[in-house]
């Protein structure tokens, strides 16, 4: 077995795929979804991620150095589990490439507009691609690089100070919101990618009892830079303003203005893709895992292939922001239910296993 | 194949992609700014005027002006277009202005559109004209009338003149029910531009406006000012008493009063700290009763001012210093959306109090 991935590597890796596109929407969701200060709906909404976390914590402590496969084939035979295997890989495949698709159509809305949308997309396909073909190790020493290329723009928020201001937040908490279901799977959906750790039990370096908790951490370092993030975009635009902007946070970055370079933001958004990446890649290494587990019979080298090619056609014909919403909306809600109900079945399944040996 | 090759070869579409949106600058036209003005014309209701600074040739630096007339932003930057050999583009405006006429009968078009406009950036600043837009571009006093304007923005609301208004700026305070926008206010003057003062905005629409004093004044009003001056004239026995205030800090608070559920009134709270550099009156200062009786004098004054401004926000009913933020900050959300806003500012009885302290007299007493 190659190497380990440490603690402080597992919370850069949980934050990394956390946060991702959905960061570029997330303000005004909050605004139209929860109304006047909605960025409290970060906090909160982490909270009810924070449980869920809690809940793969309980399956980490009953199993007993068991993978997440194991603990299922104990219980149910692995050719009954296979299209439950597979059916996971295609919607967890098919939201990496959405995410990708998405990142790269917002991209689209600023420049390269003339640029043909499959050949950008086909290089951050081919990116992911070189990318999750490694194993686990290098995945994640690849993204605590590209956590320290992306995490100072979080800092560029200092900027924005000045130009905030508390009278703008108003003392409404939660009002003239559509208070709808949609608006918490869409927010919840910015959240997750907690659920991988699940796949990642054999990968991780559980010499430290405690390296759970890094989960928490990394959790935790998406809840604060999102928090900031929303908190300032609640100072910054006017409510109903930001109701209106499609994308407040890219808004931000584009307002910087620093003597020294023009036009920072351009850096900026080509870094964004980095976060992109690792979210894609790690969705679809997950779907790789569940795919071999589901076919063993195809060879390993070819199952990140057909699985980017899978999940490529069948979202070939989504080409346009509006009609992507859809998809991402239903595909996020999805990997919600995956990530909220895996692990109470496995925890269901620890739960009988246990009746039947005691 | 082996692998070299196939990485190679991925390296170079990369870097071949670069070529496929290319622009060459030759071939551009930048705009550097552009006029909106209402005009009654059959074909459109806009006519807008674009400059554009000459890049092509190395030795002139003339300016282009091309002016049309359509029905919108969009629209128009389509028939500049086709009145030049060059693409349009619309990525370097430092500035729009928007004429007299247009502003009165409200920007919200030309402002959204601005905000859709993916090439334009939040930071273009927002210039009213006092009379056709067209006509302050038309300047021929400097050779690129859109850095030269921006220039002057700059200047002068670093001094805290006039108020940094840019597309943001505007688009938020309009949205926002608690304040009205405001933007600086030119004149063609002598074939010069000349800075009038603020342009006071009720919603999207200009209503009045304010002179360079009172512009200062409002800025005290508006918010916390780092460094400005203000030259008091004060009648005094038949002359006329100059003293130019040198301040260095400003502070704005405001007070909300109610009585019971209703707003009774607010209260504008300015401390002022700096130092007297000219005085044309009689009598040296050297005692502090004299300091504090020359504090006394210019605190008057300011109110007095600042309670003209209060008075011509009232007629105009147009809640430039966002008292209606600090309102909102005091009631419930059902008071709040209950509350008659277009005649909140006139109702609502506000006063000001200025508090100044004179911390030297410069090098001599």
């Amino acid at each position: 077995m190659s190497e380990k991935i440490a603690p402080f590597h597992l919370a850069i890796l949980i934050y990394m795929i956390q946060s991702g596109v959905t960061l570029y929407k997330l303000p005004r969701m909050l605004a139209v979804n929860f109304g006047t200060n909605g960025w409290i709906m970060v906090l909160i909404v982490s909270f009810v991620a924070g449980i869920n976390i809690f809940l793969i914590s309980l399956v980490n402590r009953f199993r007993k150095g068991e993978s997440v496969f194991e603990i299922m084939e104990g219980l149910i035979p692995r050719v009954v589990l296979a299209p439950f295997y597979i059916l996971l890989a295609l919607i967890w495949s098919i939201l990496a490439l959405l995410v990708g698709k998405d990142y790269i159509l917002i991209t689209q809305v600023l420049a390269f507009q003339n640029s043909s949308l499959l050949l950008l997309y086909s290089i951050v396909l081919i990116l992911a691609f070189y990318l999750v073909i490694k194993d686990m190790y290098t995945i994640s020493k690849t993204t605590t690089i590209f956590f320290f290329l992306t995490i100072w723009m979080t800092f560029l928020l200092i900027y924005h100070i000045p130009y905030s201001s508390v009278m703008r937040l108003t003392p409404f908490i939660f009002k003239d919101g559509t208070h709808s279901i949609r608006g918490w799977i869409e927010v919840y959906t910015a959240f997750l990618g907690f659920e991988l750790v699940l796949f990642l039990f054999p990968y991780i370096d559980e010499k430290k009892p405690k390296w759970f908790l890094s989960v928490y951490v990394g959790h935790v370092i998406t809840t604060i830079v999102y928090t900031l993030i929303c908190l300032v975009s609640f100072m910054y635009y006017s409510f109903e303003q930001l109701k209106l902007i499609s994308f407040p946070v890219l808004n931000l970055i584009a307002y910087v203005e620093i003597e020294l370079i023009e036009r920072i933001e351009s850096l900026v958004f080509n870094l964004f893709l980095m976060k992109i990446l690792v979210t894609v890649v790690m969705y679809l290494w997950a779907a790789k895992l569940l795919l071999h587990r589901g076919m063993p019979s195809v060879n390993e080298k070819w199952l990140a292939p057909i699985l980017i090619l899978v999940a490529f056609f069948i979202t070939f014909r989504v080409d346009v922001v509006y009609e992507l919403a859809p998809w991402l909306l239903i595909f996020g809600f999805a990997a919600a239910g995956i990530a909220i109900g895996l692990p109470i079945l496995l925890l269901f399944i620890l739960w009988i296993r246990r009746m039947r040996n005691g | 194949m082996d692998r070299k090759t196939v990485i190679w070869g991925i390296f170079a579409c990369l870097l071949l992609a670069g070529c496929n949106d290319q622009k060459v600058i030759e071939d551009l036209a930048i705009i550097s700014m552009m006029s909106f003005d209402q005009t009654d014309d059959p074909t459109g209701d806009l006519k807008v005027t674009a400059s554009f600074p000459n890049l092509t040739s190395e030795t002139s630096n003339e300016e282009q002006i091309i002016e049309t007339i359509a029905n919108s932003k969009k629209e128009a930057e389509d028939l500049l277009s086709s009145k030049t050999k060059q693409q349009v583009v619309n990525g370097q405006i430092h500035s729009i202005i928007l004429g007299e006429r247009f502003a009165r009968n409200g920007v919200k078009s030309v402002i959204s559109s601005m905000e859709r406009d993916q090439e334009i950036g939040s930071q273009v600043k927002v210039v009213v004209a006092d009379q056709e837009g067209t006509e302050i571009i038309r300047t021929e006093v400097v050779p690129d009338i859109g850095s030269y304007i921006d220039k002057m923005l700059k200047t002068e609301s670093e001094k805290f003149t006039i108020p940094e208004t840019d597309i943001h700026h505007f688009s938020r305070d309009y949205y926002d029910d608690g304040i009205d926008p405001i933007a600086p206010l030119f004149r063609k003057q002598d074939g010069r531009i000349v800075l009038v003062g603020t342009a006071l905005f009720r919603n999207d629409r200009y209503v009045d406006h304010l002179d360079l004093i009172q512009s200062k004044i409002l800025m005290l009003l508006l918010s916390k000012v780092e460094r400005s001056e203000l030259t008091i004239k004060m009648a005094q026995e038949e002359k006329i008493r100059n003293v130019h205030f040198d301040y260095v800090t400003s502070h704005r608070n405001i007070n909300v009063y109610k009585k019971g559920r209703e707003v009774d009134h607010i209260k504008i709270v300015v401390k002022m700290r700096g130092s007297v550099l000219e005085d044309t009156g009689e009598e040296s200062i050297s005692s502090t009763k004299e300091i504090h009786e020359l504090e006394r004098l210019v605190a008057r004054h300011i109110e007095h001012k600042a309670e003209d401004i209060i008075e011509i926000l009232k007629e105009n009913q147009t809640d430039s210093l966002g008292l209606g933020q600090y309102i909102r900050q005091s009631l419930s959300y059902e008071e709040w959306r209950t509350l008659d806003k277009e005649r909140l500012i006139e109702t609502t009885p506000v006063s000001v109090e200025v508090d100044v302290t004179i911390k030297d007299t410069g090098m001599s007493q």
